[in-house]
């Protein structure tokens, strides 16, 4: 077997180890023994055929390189492919074509049997992999590699020789922090692998591939630490991620519903993380990452409702601050959703709730308002969502401007021109910001979407209607389990050792990260 | 067909302490004080006492089939006619009590809150969300129910602050007032407060775990008995014996006197709050109704058996019933499912042990 | 697909019958209109009830200003009835502070009135039930001090007198249990207003036909007509009922004296008054007294069918305004003024109790302690009359913890000039 793969059948890249190119070629033209990949759909038939069927292939392109030549006086034809966009021409030369020339006089050399070390030192690429389907091929073709035919070889060579594209490592602008590191993922899957490297210094760390698309295929690599995540939950995403057929795969966000984690759920049951220590947190409490070519985010799963509230801040800060920090989280997610319905159901039903000296304020704020209070509250938040949509998507010049006169105009002359009460304007303000206190941006979504539901219900039945929306919320949360992990842990099932991580975070006194919470889904329930 | 492990021990406690506790929370002090005068708090511990045995009865049962529930083995012990109708019955008991659950929550709030709402409205939506808790299967309905339990808990707290030790004397005489046959009456109108624990005998094949859950069945009827006890003594030295027999939901006018700083009505809230465990206990009711359906309808989908009951329930919910006609009501059929599980407990257990006698004298095959 | 359609099916349902529910119950909070107080007085002709509700004003932001409004009906809910019928707002009893009742009225059964009120479900439990002196009305519409809305100010002048322990009065919830329970009476405070009570210096109008609304005063604001000279209320004492009627007064140092009775009266300044006495109190007799601790203890036995009731007092007090000229810090000055108190208020309660048995009221839970110990003798119907048989014994002791700083005066030497 190459490299160790876990379950045998996907190609492993284990990230280092020399490939000795000389000793495989000579173990082939010795007749070893056919390696078949069990999932070729276009098996290598001979190096004319194979090359005829690439230049097909890929021939329209002008960037499509191929580059043949013959193996000194053996005559072996020899043929090399690349896309001259993706791939790093130097590197060829230097790595490849001149290592091939070399061996071209080497082969002539009588000797060169009785000199496998020397011969071992042909090739300097540092990651060959050896190929049976043409198909695989070109995928390689496609993200940068160089194909390597050698008449006679029954295996294609695939070597990375993929060309520095996009951007440099920046920092993180959705995901910001005042503490702690700042750098973020960019497009390149390479590039993202190695940031998780460098926080995760364990042998254990598994990487597999897959490939995803038919017309536009890309690499999505799978991540976890071995004896920290779950056998059965690395499993079962294996499964679904092989079961994955989809003509393009264009940005990582669409591979949450593909895998079919609760797809009609509006809540967010994987995290999209611009940063890599985030990752690594995640990685070492025994969750999976998966990242894709050309999406500068990573999808960390299974997560927890808790798991939204939490910030990679949480962790350079003192223990006592993250607790106030995630509890004031928690209350502007509350305050979000709930509290433009609370003050309808007060306003139109159970006044006798509010102390006299608000009843009375309330009473005043509203006398003369033309509209009735849930129409009120439905305007404004409407309003105010519309212009954070505008503000969202608008140069970041105008998008000010939006603001400012979005605020004057709410703020402002509504409330003198009677038309709605200066107490609903605070209501939505409050409500508005306890939604930007969220660390995870996704949650706005669903956050408008509660909102809204929860204010219809409570104009229609006050409290009742609330307390029937949240349960009915609850009883949809308490169905979801990602990958065998409940949503709702660790409150329900209540696992009071996670909880060192939930609201709370347990100082740290000299913890061992190996002892720390691990989502293992026997022990969870 | 061996049950999932989707629970925890935990959790089946707090399946049986939600699965009760919605039905004696609002009206037991009354109800058990009309005829047991101070004594209420004696009969109701007493009476817990009773449920509990019969609860380690059926725990007992449910033990001897670790993988099966009620829908299984009772056709394997009774046979498939009789089995099915003891399973059609248990159908009937389900659904009659989990609309009576929700027809007493939706009384409540209509009579203190909504008055001119429709009471079936309010029982829609309860059933609806119930519907809702039981598709997520008994992992999922556990979960709501933990949520549910830790939401309905923190108003527990005021019922101690607000027990007037000055009033204790109105406690007093504890058998004063009502004579043996009164404290027997009295009992049996207990009896709809207690009645839902046979949850057990569904959620037991699902533990995850099966060590020591009689110790956990144990504490849940400790637990739920004692929140009633303290709700009782807390309704009758606050309110005192006059007054409270002649309010409805005396828990609630304890809360709606309680005042904070910050809310005065807070029997508002805990009608809000206290949604929650009315939802699990009609859910328990439709998730026991369901598998008992499809004990007796073989091969029929879990979702498309909920769904229907579900719809079924909600049409014959419909129509406004007053409160005190739905109390009564629920007095006489406690009474009835109290019987009919302990009868049909002892019914299991002796024919398992005769079962197992017949199989050990069987000749060597 | 399939469980699309469920969730849909669900969903559609939840959204329906949210939707369908018409919101029936639905009344914006400026559809209202609050009551802070109602006052209940007492017509010789009929229909007898002249029922007021206080309203306050809360379109004006800045004053706070309260409506009162006098109907007259035969009961209460035929005066809310009426008020509905005249107003296009719907009258709320959620932020009610204080029910009042008249002088007059609170000689009728009461129970028809607060049973009219708890047919309101938003009815707030914890509003207090006093005894107006005088006329219920004319308590409601003086203007209190600072312009504030006077259902509030009367809440507030009863939250403080309960923090006082300063007859405590009670809450409707506690009245209605102290009126349900045989063996256990109510005893609310009394307020009445200071000033004039002629009723033409506020220009308010009197009379009317039986029925319907008598007159709309602005209680407590200044639209129109003269202002009330009323400008301040103060507690004179407590109501004492039988019941859900009310049987006689307590002074307030009566009511204090009963406190102490029920041992309740931790944290109360006690007004003492003394008989002359040339060993402490050789001119000034008034002593008030911070009572800061305190245990009452009752025993009963009955003999010969006549329960006698001994109270075992133990005070602990500091006097706060001492102005005897004796020095308080020698042992047996102050042993002595603690056995004078002692006998003062075991003098005081006695007569305090000997009053309220007379009257046949029991705010002490004295029929209850009956109950208890001896059942066979308790009868719940006759315990109005049976209770005024009682005899009492109180026994008393007071230790005075705090004398503070008495200064003595030392006067100047006159000098002769060189």
């Amino acid at each position: 077997m190459h490299g160790n793969s876990i379950h045998g059948d996907t190609n492993v890249v284990k990230g280092v180890g020399v490939v000795n190119l000389w000793q495989k070629i000579k173990d082939l033209l010795d007749g070893d023994d056919y390696i078949e990949d069990k999932h070729s759909q276009v098996p290598l038939q001979g190096f004319a055929n194979d090359l005829k069927y690439l230049k097909s292939t890929l021939g329209h392109a002008l960037d499509f390189v191929t580059r043949e030549f013959q193996l000194g006086v053996t005559g072996k034809r020899v043929a090399v492919l690349y896309i001259k966009s993706l791939a790093d021409e130097t590197k060829i030369a230097s790595e490849i074509v001149l290592p091939l020339t070399s061996l071209a006089a080497l082969i002539d050399d009588p000797d060169v049997r009785h000199k496998p070390h020397e011969a071992k030192q042909v090739l300097s690429a540092s990651n060959i992999t050896e190929l049976t389907d043409l198909k695989q091929a070109i995928d390689g073709l496609l993200i940068g590699h160089t194909i390597v035919l050698v008449d006679g070889l029954r295996v294609a060579l695939d070597i990375d020789s993929r060309a520095k594209l996009g951007r440099s490592t920046t920092a993180a602008e959705i995901e910001t922090t005042i503490l702690g590191s700042k750098v973020a993922f960019v497009e390149d899957c390479e590039a993202n692998l190695s940031l998780i490297r460098q926080g995760v210094h364990s042998p254990k760390l598994c990487i597999e591939k897959f490939m995803f698309g038919s017309t536009d295929s890309k690499r999505a690599f799978l991540l976890y630490i071995q004896d920290l995540a779950a056998p059965d939950m690395i499993s079962e995403l294996q499964e679904r991620l092989q079961a994955v057929q989809v003509n393009e795969l264009k940005e990582i966000n669409y591979l949450q519903s593909i895998i079919g984690i609760s797809p009609l759920s509006p809540f967010p049951q994987a995290v999209y993380t611009e940063r890599p220590d985030r990752v690594t947190g995640n990685l070492l409490e025994g969750r999976l990452a998966i990242l894709l070519d050309g999406s500068p985010e990573a999808l960390v799963l299974p997560i927890g409702f808790s798991d939204l509230f939490q910030s990679p801040a949480d962790y350079y800060n003192h223990s006592l601050v993250t607790v106030l920090m995630r509890g004031l989280r928690f209350l502007g997610f509350l305050l979000a959703t709930t509290l433009p319905a609370a003050y309808v159901a007060a306003v139109t039903y159970n006044y006798e709730l509010l102390p006299t000296s608000l009843v009375f304020a309330v009473a005043s704020a509203r006398s003369g308002i033309p509209i009735p209070p849930i129409i009120e509250a439905l305007a404004m938040v409407v309003v105010v969502d519309i212009l954070q949509e505008g503000a969202t998507r608008l140069p970041s010049k105008i998008g000010q401007t939006v603001g400012v006169v979005g605020g004057f105009v709410l703020g402002q002359a509504v409330i003198q021109a009677r038309l709605v009460s200066p107490l609903v304007v605070i209501v939505v303000a409050v409500s508005v910001i306890g939604s930007f206190a969220t660390p995870d941006y996704r949650i706005s979504g669903l956050i408008r979407l509660l909102r809204y539901s929860l204010l219809l219900a409570s104009a229609a039945l006050s409290g009742i209607g609330i307390a029937a929306v949240w349960f009915a919320v609850l009883t949809h949360m308490a169905s979801i389990e990602i990958l065998g992990i409940p949503y709702l842990r660790p409150v329900a099932p209540l696992r009071l050792s996670s909880m060192s991580d939930y609201i709370f975070r347990k100082p740290y006194r000299g913890a061992n990260p190996d002892q720390s919470d691990r989502l293992d889904k026997e022990q969870h329930l | 067909m061996k049950a999932k492990p989707s629970i925890t021990t935990f959790q089946y406690g707090i399946l049986i302490v939600g699965a009760l506790i919605a039905n004696g929370i609002f009206t037991l002090p009354r109800v058990v004080s009309q005829d047991a005068g101070r004594s209420a708090w004696v009969v109701i511990a007493f009476v817990g006492l009773v449920v509990f045995g019969i609860a380690a009865l059926a725990h007992l049962v449910a033990s001897h089939y670790p993988g099966q529930d009620p829908a299984e083995w009772s056709l394997t012990l009774l046979g498939p006619v009789l089995g099915r109708l003891w399973l059609f019955s248990y159908l009937i008991k389900s659904c009659f009590f989990a609309v009576l659950t929700a027809k007493i929550y939706a009384a409540i709030v209509t009579s203190r809150m909504l008055l001119t709402t429709p009471s079936s409205v309010i029982a829609a939506i309860v059933l609806i969300v119930s519907v809702m808790a039981v598709l997520a299967k008994l992992g999922g309905l556990a979960r709501f129910s933990e949520v549910s339990v830790y939401v309905w808990l923190p108003l527990l707290t005021l019922f101690v602050q607000i027990i007037e030790h000055d009033q204790f004397y109105l406690l007093r005489p504890i058998f004063g007032d009502a004579s043996v046959s009164d404290l027997f009456k009295a009992s049996r109108q207990a009896a709809y407060s207690f009645a839902g624990f046979d949850i057990l005998l569904f959620a037991y094949p699902h533990l995850h775990k099966q060590k020591a859950p009689l110790r956990t069945v144990l504490w849940a009827m400790v637990f739920v008995t004692a929140v009633y006890v303290l709700t009782t003594i807390a309704a009758t030295t606050f309110l005192g014996l006059e007054q409270m027999t002649r309010i409805l939901a005396p828990t609630l006018t304890i809360l709606s006197i309680a005042e904070t700083s910050i809310v005065e009505r807070i029997d508002s809230i805990a009608l809000f709050l206290w949604m929650g465990i009315v939802v699990i206990t009609a859910a328990t009711q439709l998730y026991m109704g369901t598998r008992a359906l499809q004990g007796i309808i073989k091969g029929v989908s879990y979702h498309k058996t909920i769904m229907t009951l579900g719809s079924f329930l909600l049409v014959i919910t419909w129509g406004d019933t007053p409160l005190r006609e739905v109390v009564a009501v629920s007095a006489i059929f406690g009474d009835f499912d109290l019987s009919f599980v302990a009868i049909s407990v002892v019914v299991f257990l002796v024919l398992i042990y005769i079962k197992k006698a017949s199989q050990k004298n069987a000749p060597f095959t | 697909m399939r469980l699309l359609l469920k969730y849909l099916i669900l969903v559609s349902l939840i959204v329906n019958s949210v939707f369908l529910t018409g919101c029936w119950d639905a009344l914006p909070v400026e559809n209202r209109i609050f009551c802070i107080a109602i006052g209940v007085d007492w017509l010789p002709e009929e229909p007898h009830y002249e029922i007021t509700f206080l309203n306050p004003l809360v379109e004006e932001t800045r004053s706070e200003q309260s409506r009162a409004r006098t109907i007259r009906a035969h009961s209460i809910s035929e005066a809310i009835a009426i008020f509905q019928h005249t107003s296009s707002h719907y009258m709320s009893f959620g932020i009610l502070s204080v029910l009042v009742i008249g002088e007059e009225a609170s000689k009728q059964k009461q129970s028809f009135t607060i049973d009219d009120l708890f047919s309101f479900p938003d009815l707030r439990p914890n509003a207090y039930i006093i005894v107006a002196k005088g006329n219920a009305k004319a308590l409601l519409s003086v203007m209190p001090p600072e312009n504030q809305r006077m259902g509030l100010y009367l809440r507030d002048l009863l939250d403080r007198a309960n923090n006082q322990r300063d007859s405590p009065p009670p809450t409707l919830h506690e009245y209605v249990i102290r009126m349900m329970t045989p063996g256990m009476d109510a005893l609310t405070t009394m307020v009445g207003p200071i000033g004039s009570l002629d009723p033409r210096a506020t220009g308010q109008k009197t009379g009317g036909d039986g029925g319907g609304e008598v007159d709309q005063s602005e209680g407590g604001g200044s639209q129109g007509g003269q202002s009330t000279p009323e400008k301040d209320v103060e507690i004179m004492g407590a109501a004492v009922w039988q019941g859900d009627i009310v049987v006689g007064q307590l002074t307030l140092p009566e009511t204090q004296y009963l406190s102490l009775a029920q041992g309740t009266a931790k944290g109360m300044l006690l007004q003492m008054l003394f008989a002359p006495d040339e060993r402490l109190f050789p001119q000034a007799n008034r002593m008030v007294t911070l009572i800061e601790q305190e245990t009452a203890s009752w025993d009963l036995t009955v003999m010969e069918g006549v329960p006698h009731y001994r109270l075992t007092l133990k005070v602990r007090s500091s006097p706060q305004n001492y102005e005897g000229t004796s020095d308080l810090s020698k042992s047996e000055n102050s042993e002595l003024l603690e056995q004078i108190m002692a006998l003062n208020i075991a003098q005081n309660i006695l007569a305090s109790l000997q009053k309220i048995t007379a009257m046949g009221s029991d705010p002490l839970c004295l029929g209850q302690q009956l109950r208890l110990k001896y059942p066979d003798l308790w009868d719940p119907q006759n315990w109005g009359e049976n209770i005024k048989n009682s005899q009492f014994k109180v026994e008393c002791e007071v230790t005075i913890r705090n004398i503070g700083l008495q200064i003595l005066r030392i006067e100047p030497v006159n000098k002769k000039p060189n």
